[in-house]
């Protein structure tokens, strides 16, 4: 691969999905020193890969393989750390906005700790659908079928909504 | 949208890194990288020729024979982690793929480590063993000198054993963890 044409593709994994991949991130992580190394460790990770990117697949779907393969050896090797607790968040302003906001807050920090605690397989999918990816793509990325993610997708959406409940 | 799908991309994300500095960094642990394959294959040859130099030119048999052996084992331990310490899966395998590769080099590392005293300690210890007895001092020697070497020797093959034996049982538990998260049949 020519570097002009691996420093173009880069950056456009970065533009269009940069956020993305820091939502992924959070998804692994629930300490935020531990979030941003692991979003570092995933971005240099790319990069190194990016020459063995062939487009046999659409870059999305090789981002996402590199992303969660680096993110699941990441969690592998912190489950030796004892796992960290992130800040609740608290409510600094007495307003109806600032109480929705602290709500809102809440309802995304339960939501991190409940995907964190899915299976590695389970995140993953939960993770790509939460992004909007395709069922079928997210059976290319994990290499399942689709009516297998399907049926994961359903099971773990349930799953999630009961925890939120709680 | 749902619900769910809502509340997840609402979160708030930093603004993205500068690409430059992230293919700075990537490249430069690349090179770190590089840098420590590249010291491992030095000091692999500098025991090679030193142990190798002793080998032709001492005068004492098992001085010879023991700087031979350590020699050889340098050759052996450079070839054992050419051959089996770098198993590292493609990181754009599909993540199934991925995890069960992942298991397997964990457990591979894990048995390289644990029998470091086999590959790496043990060829180095009955080389330098061998050459400190060919040293052993005639009457009136210095009995104190060689105790001394013969024992720092020792306890230095016995700190490698340890240090590696200690990082074998953390990488099998890390492995024992990660298959537990995994599904055994969770291919189609």
């Amino acid at each position: 691969m020519k570097p002009a044409r691996r420093k173009a593709l880069f950056e456009d994994i970065l533009r269009s999905h940069g956020p993305a991949l820091q939502r992924l991130c959070a998804g692994y992580e629930r300490v935020e020193a531990r979030r941003e190394e692991l979003h570092q460790e995933i971005l240099a990770n790319l990069w190194q890969a990016l020459p063995g990117f062939r487009e046999q697949a659409s870059l999305r779907t090789w981002m996402y393989r590199v992303a969660h393969n680096v993110a699941t050896r990441h969690a592998s090797k912190e489950s030796r750390q004892p796992k960290g607790e992130a800040p609740s968040p608290t409510l600094d302003d007495a307003s109806p906005s600032a109480a929705a906001q602290l709500e809102r807050g809440q309802a995304l920090q339960r939501l991190r700790v409940l995907i964190s605690e899915l299976k590695p397989l389970d995140r993953q999918i939960i993770l790509l659908h939460l992004e909007e990816v395709p069922q079928s793509e997210v059976a290319e990325i994990t290499g399942l079928s689709t009516a297998n993610v399907s049926t994961r997708v359903h099971r773990i959406k349930g799953r999630l909504a009961k925890g939120m409940k709680r | 949208m749902s619900e769910l799908e809502d509340l997840w991309k609402s979160q708030p994300v930093a603004e993205g890194p500068d690409p430059q500095a992230v293919r700075k960094d990537a490249e430069g642990f690349a090179k770190k990288i590089w840098r420590r394959n590249l010291l491992e294959w030095a000091a692999a040859a500098l025991v090679f020729f030193f142990f190798a130099r002793s080998a032709i030119r001492e005068g004492e048999l098992l001085v010879r024979i023991g700087s031979g052996v350590t020699a050889l084992a340098a050759v052996y331990i450079a070839w054992h982690l050419y051959r089996f310490g770098r198993l590292k899966p493609a990181a754009d395998l599909d993540t199934q793929s991925y995890a069960w590769a992942h298991l397997e080099s964990l457990r591979s590392q894990a048995r390289l480590l644990r029998r470091a005293p086999l590959w790496y300690v043990g060829p180095l210890a009955v080389g330098m063993g061998l050459t400190m007895l060919g040293r052993m001092p005639v009457e009136g020697g210095d009995w104190l000198v060689w105790g001394l070497s013969t024992g720092f020797v020792a306890l230095f093959c016995a700190f490698v054993a340890a240090i590696n034996l200690r990082g074998g049982r953390k990488l099998a538990a890390e492995a024992e963890a990660f298959e537990a998260s995994l599904e055994p049949d969770s291919g189609g």
